[in-house]
């Protein structure tokens, strides 16, 4: 994977499986680049948190390796970064990771538009917000909001293309770029 | 400059497109976004499919995501669900492959067996 969007898509499928109704992202930009992902799910016990980093530990029975935090973390500690990982059963997960946005390896930020239209489009996916936050401002985008704006919609194929650019518009309005 | 009000419209276009849809029946195309997914290119694979449906302006079939579908060894992959709800599995998806896969299966209603996940597993 090479950039953080695509890092983002891969962490909330991980939220997704653990049968959360609501998932919230939250990335903030400054100096560092911190990314917070806390969703309502399953959540994990103590032991299975300690282990949930490692490269050779999953809970799926169909492979025997998860690479998805395992990669997160270490991309966030290449760029002098910190992951931190908290968890309860049947309270849910928050995952903070922050990257030095100026770090030379850190990796782009990718399309965060399209990446939040693919979400919003998972068949098992109940709910999340995404938003995105530098120098005060922010864009917030609210999954059942746009259900409700949108409806069945969500899947026309124009509709997402004019969401995925309408999302990277208000990201880049916060971020300053337009 | 993109706008909330635009959406709208775009939205009201879409839902007469859909009255005609759901009359006839469609396609469902399921792209596997596991990390195996993401990191074998299946963002690249859902972005083909949509740009294909479009390009063509097929209007019968649905493009969604799922999470990992257990085969990692072939993504990128995606499942075809056909108006009668039978299920075809593509795997180790190319741009190429895209656009033989909707020309075939999705307009002219003849899955690619050399594509197929049982085919290549064998």
């Amino acid at each position: 994977m090479d950039n953080i969007a695509l890092y983002l898509l891969d962490l909330a499928q991980n939220a997704i499986v653990a049968k959360a109704n609501h998932i919230d992202i939250h990335i903030k930009e400054d100096d560092m680049l911190v990314l917070e992902m806390k969703d309502d799910g399953c959540g994990m016990d103590e032991e299975t948190l300690q282990k949930a980093s490692s490269p050779f530990f999953t809970t799926r029975k169909t492979r025997k390796v998860g690479l998805g935090l395992s990669m997160i973390k270490m991309v966030s500690e290449q760029t002098s970064g910190e992951f931190q990982l908290t968890s309860k059963p049947n309270e849910g997960t928050t995952l903070k990771v922050s990257f030095d946005i100026h770090h030379m390896d850190m990796p782009p930020l990718g399309d965060f538009g399209d990446v939040v239209v693919m979400l919003a489009i998972h068949q098992d996916m109940n709910d999340f917000s995404f938003t995105y936050e530098k120098d005060n401002k922010q864009y917030t985008f609210h999954l059942n909001d746009m259900k409700e704006l949108l409806g069945d919609t969500l899947h026309d194929i124009y509709v997402m293309n004019y969401l995925k650019d309408y999302i990277n518009q208000e990201i880049n309005r916060v971020r300053g770029i337009l | 400059m993109k706008s909330l009000e635009d959406l709208q419209k775009l939205r009201d276009e879409a839902l007469k497109k859909m009255n005609v849809r759901y009359v006839k029946g469609g396609y469902r195309i399921q792209v596997g976004m596991g990390t195996c997914g993401i990191a074998s290119g299946a963002k690249q694979v859902l972005q083909g499919f949509l740009k294909e449906i479009q390009d063509r302006q097929i209007e019968n079939c649905a493009v969604t995501q799922v999470g990992c579908m257990g085969e990692c060894t072939y993504e990128p992959m995606a499942e075809i669900i056909d108006e009668n709800g039978q299920s075809f599995v593509y795997c180790s998806i190319t741009d190429d492959m895209i656009k033989e896969i909707v020309e075939k299966h999705i307009i002219n209603h003849e899955p690619i067996d050399r594509y197929l996940l049982n085919n290549r597993k064998r």
